[in-house]
């Protein structure tokens, strides 16, 4: 149940968690994870907005997944804001969010719990739930302030904000490892060297490259054969057209006089010439480009396959991340287990446990990189964390660079302390030994209790990680 | 029989004397005589004389020409010549002197000239490609080029041309030997005098006509032609009248305005260019009945001011006109009446005359093509024409005269060169509209 204090609870007969939310100051997300739908106030766009893309763009599936709806009198025109909600509603009708929350329940059902995947994996999985649960394909979105000039939303609050190029490549991936298919939309440019899809489209003088042109039609005067640039046959004081070889006055475009053709001045070089070469100019580069030359990408609307709902439900086959092995440490899906016991175990015993993570970060997001390459380090830093943890505490690898912890019988304060001694020393000697001091080393700490859900638990101490 | 008829031939000549061969030919002998073999022959002397005398000056002028180096526009008008240009570009990268920007227009050419021409652009080959897709006529081509040079001199050139490597220096020659000289005309030859005997004949009459008789016009000042397939003007003169007006006979025209402004016009016998010409007496017709058609439409009425005494009265303009007029028009017209006494009067002397007049032209030619052969910078390719000599007198004699009467009565009495196709309606409408 999420603190009273967020929102306003609406009455519904199914006795949901539905909050609608007017006042969005203040808000922390992580407090709302235990809602079962929220309504928020569009009236307060910029708001409504940032909180809706805080929602989506939390890594923890009980928030992602959240069923969350528009308040709004007006239509909603906002391609954005309409992508990652669930709806727009004029009135506050519980039984219809009643009814859409127990549709998405019983997809969220469906998916599988014991998920451990990690950076591009998770993203993904993220994607592919969230489409999977509202039976919807990912669409694009004009976006005149993105790259290039669209966006899919959940995409763009999920991992690859202004990384155009990343977003192009998991496209790619994403119809290529047929978890969606394509259906084309629209084709835009992209700047070969940034990916931005915003240019200048410039005619430019074939020689020097100027834009300083001057375009200008050609006159012919059929009496006297005389031809040159409509400039020669203007006359001050006067919109008539004048020959200025036989002083006559142009009367009649196609009878004494016709524009064959046009011409371009370069007011740089003084190049004169008829066909100009088109160039572009990134607006975020600066690169120049020939149009040709310019990256077409294909924007299309993406639509899940049944590999894509079938990965959404049960996941992916193989995860680097399971080929790491750590002694003394469990893997997630049995650390789960380990957990679900312990606080079954609780229920019974009326006795207090707590469970904490450790989570490594640094500028360098690589060193600690689940690759196999890295593991070693990963590896190392568990070795230690085995060592000085108590001899009955439960480990696993967490996700993104995390460990967690399981404390039986040990009080929050207790498991708090030990962590907090494990953490510094092991900060202390990464950043001595790679000599790095963008590392960090953090600790979170949740205590367990018979009415503990276990869900909530994890995504408590994953999210701690995201927040960071 | 053959014996027979030649006793009968010299025995009748005999007979009848000096006198009765110079009634019967006067026409050839006081007209023609004098004015295309005597004064030829008196002119290649005074020419060859009045070379020697000016070498030196003449070394003067290609030596200033050298050392100001100006930049000449060459300017290429023409329809469907796509074909033709890369091999005009590339004779022009050969020439001497380099100094010089090249400025293609076409004038709403229907075959792959826009694809060749922006080609050699990209090449390099070519400064300037302008495309009209609408034709306006060669005289809009042609001042649209001339309207974006930027040149000292404007080379005016047909883009079925090419030219010996030293011609566009010794075009822009003359213009450093006298500064009151604004156009020279170019000496334009014969490419494809082999390919039959229509352009052979050719061959030999612009060796005649073009080589020799502009020489000698040119001499006698009366040089009125400058050709637009090898002509080059002064850029002032070309400013003050805007540049070509509407054709047919465009360049003839453009020659009369030149003068008529007081400059002088000169050929250049040494600025040599090469073209092809038409290879079928039925093309050879349609492009002397628009040439001649120009004689009634320009000379005679568009510049019949040059008879008037204004204040660009000009003697030698006036001459020019004159003697055109009087050798093309004129005597093209007595040369039937001519014809026409003979068959009355002699009838029964036909067989004896018609004889007679082939070996009297034939004799005419040989001398005429010598005299050509004399000035002529290719003389053992020249020399092998000499085969078609006998043909020249019906060539010239009969076939260019009816076809030059007949162009001459048509624009006389029809006006129809308001109707042909070489320029387009639109423009013929309003030129006809405006008498020009």
């Amino acid at each position: 149940m999420a603190p009273e204090t967020i929102g306003k609870k609406i009455d519904n007969d199914k006795n949901k968690d539905i909050r609608l939310i007017t006042q969005f100051a203040g808000i922390d997300i992580k407090e709302l994870m235990f809602c079962h739908a929220l309504i928020l106030d569009y009236s307060n766009k910029e708001s409504c907005l940032n909180l809706l893309s805080a929602i989506r763009a939390s890594s923890v599936e009980s928030l992602y997944l959240m069923p969350v709806f528009l308040l709004s009198m007006e239509t909603v025109k906002d391609e954005y804001a309409l992508q990652l909600a669930d709806g727009v509603t004029s009135a506050i009708q519980p039984e219809l969010i009643e009814k859409a929350v127990e549709i998405l329940e019983r997809k969220k059902e469906s998916l599988s719990k014991n998920q451990n995947v990690e950076g591009k994996k998770r993203n993904l999985l993220k994607l592919l739930r969230f489409s999977y649960t509202r039976n919807l394909g990912l669409a694009p979105v004009i976006d005149p302030h993105g790259r290039f000039g669209y966006q899919y939303p959940l995409m763009t609050v999920t991992n690859v904000k202004n990384n155009p190029i990343e977003e192009v490549e998991l496209i790619d991936t994403l119809i290529s490892e047929k978890y969606y298919t394509a259906r084309f939309h629209d084709r835009v440019h992209l700047c070969r060297t940034c990916g931005s899809g915003f240019h200048n489209y410039r005619e430019t003088c074939p020689k020097c490259s100027s834009s300083n042109l001057k375009a200008e039609n050609l006159v012919h005067h059929f009496v006297c054969a005389y031809v040159g640039p409509e400039a020669d046959f203007a006359k001050p004081d006067t919109d008539m057209l004048t020959c200025p070889k036989c002083d006559r006055t142009l009367r009649h475009i196609g009878v004494d006089y016709d524009k064959p053709s046009r011409v371009y001045s370069c007011r740089e070089c003084k190049n004169n010439f008829q066909d100009s070469v088109m160039k572009t100019l990134c607006f975020n580069c600066k690169a120049e480009d020939f149009v040709e030359n310019l990256k077409e990408q294909d924007i299309v609307y993406l639509e899940l396959t049944e590999k894509g709902e079938e990965s959404a439900r049960n996941g992916f086959t193989s995860e680097s991340r399971q080929e790491i092995t750590i002694n003394g440490f469990v893997s997630y899906s049995t650390f789960n287990i380990f957990l679900k016991y312990e606080i079954e175990r609780l229920k019974t015993a009326s006795l207090v446990s707590s469970a904490g993570s450790i989570v490594l970060t640094a500028n360098n997001n690589r060193i600690f990189s689940l690759e196999k390459t890295n593991s070693n380090l990963l590896s190392e830093v568990g070795e230690f964390i085995r060592n000085n943890a108590g001899g009955s505490d439960i480990l696993s690898l967490g996700r993104e660079n995390s460990i967690l912890i399981l404390c039986p019988d040990q009080s929050v304060e207790k498991t708090d302390t030990k962590l907090q001694r494990i953490a510094l020393t092991i900060e202390n000697l990464l950043r001595t030994n790679l000599k790095d001091d963008s590392i960090r080393v953090n600790y979170f700490v949740q205590p367990l209790n018979g009415t503990t859900n276990k869900e909530s638990v994890l995504d408590g101490l994953l999210m701690q990680r995201a927040a960071l | 029989m053959i014996d027979q008829f030649w006793d009968d031939f010299f025995r009748f000549w005999f007979t009848a004397g000096a006198g009765k061969i110079f009634s019967t030919f006067w026409y050839f002998f006081l007209l023609e005589v004098p004015r295309y073999i005597l004064v030829d022959i008196l002119v290649v002397i005074l020419s060859e004389f009045q070379e020697k005398m000016r070498w030196k000056k003449y070394q003067i002028a290609q030596n200033t020409l050298w050392s100001d180096m100006p930049l000449v526009s060459i300017i290429v008008p023409g329809k469907n010549e796509g074909q033709h240009i890369y091999k005009l570009v590339t004779s022009l990268k050969e020439q001497t002197y380099k100094n010089f920007e090249i400025i293609i227009v076409d004038d709403g050419s229907t075959d792959d000239t826009p694809i060749i021409c922006k080609n050699l652009k990209e090449l390099g080959l070519i400064d300037v490609y302008f495309r009209n897709d609408v034709r306006g006529g060669k005289a809009s081509a042609a001042n649209l080029a001339f309207r974006y040079t930027t040149g000292k001199f404007i080379v005016h050139l047909d883009a079925d041309t090419s030219f010996d490597v030293d011609s566009i220096e010794r075009i822009i020659i003359p213009f450093y030997l006298n500064p009151k000289i604004g156009a020279v005309g170019g000496n334009v030859r014969v490419r494809n005098a082999d390919d039959n005997i229509c352009t052979s004949v050719q061959s030999i009459e612009y060796m005649q006509t073009i080589s020799l008789g502009r020489k000698v016009a040119s001499l006698l000042g009366l040089y009125k032609i400058v050709s637009g397939a090898f002509g080059a003007f002064r850029r002032e003169p070309l400013e003050r009248i805007y540049g070509w007006d509407i054709g047919p006979g465009l360049d003839g025209d453009i020659t009369v305005k030149i003068r008529k402004m007081g400059y002088k016009v000169v050929f250049e016998s040494r600025a040599v260019c090469l073209t092809n010409v038409p290879t079928t007496f039925k093309a050879l017709r349609k492009q002397r009945t628009r040439w001649s058609k120009s004689l009634i439409r320009f000379r005679l009425r568009k510049h019949k001011d040059v008879f008037y005494p204004i204040w660009s009265f000009s003697f030698l303009n006036m001459f020019a006109s004159a003697e055109n007029i009087f050798f093309s028009l004129v005597l093209d017209l007595l040369w039937f009446v001519y014809l026409i006494t003979i068959l009355i009067s002699n009838a029964e002397f036909l067989i004896f005359i018609f004889p007679m007049k082939i070996i009297i032209y034939l004799f005419a030619s040989i001398i005429s093509f010598l005299a050509a052969l004399a000035v002529s910078e290719r003389k053992r390719d020249d020399m092998k024409l000499a085969l078609y000599l006998p043909l020249m007198m019906f060539y010239m004699g009969y076939y260019l005269r009816f076809i030059r009467t007949s162009a001459y009565l048509n624009e006389f009495f029809t006006r129809n060169s308001y109707k042909d196709s070489w320029n387009p309606a639109k423009s013929s409408r309003q030129a006809k509209l405006n008498k020009i």
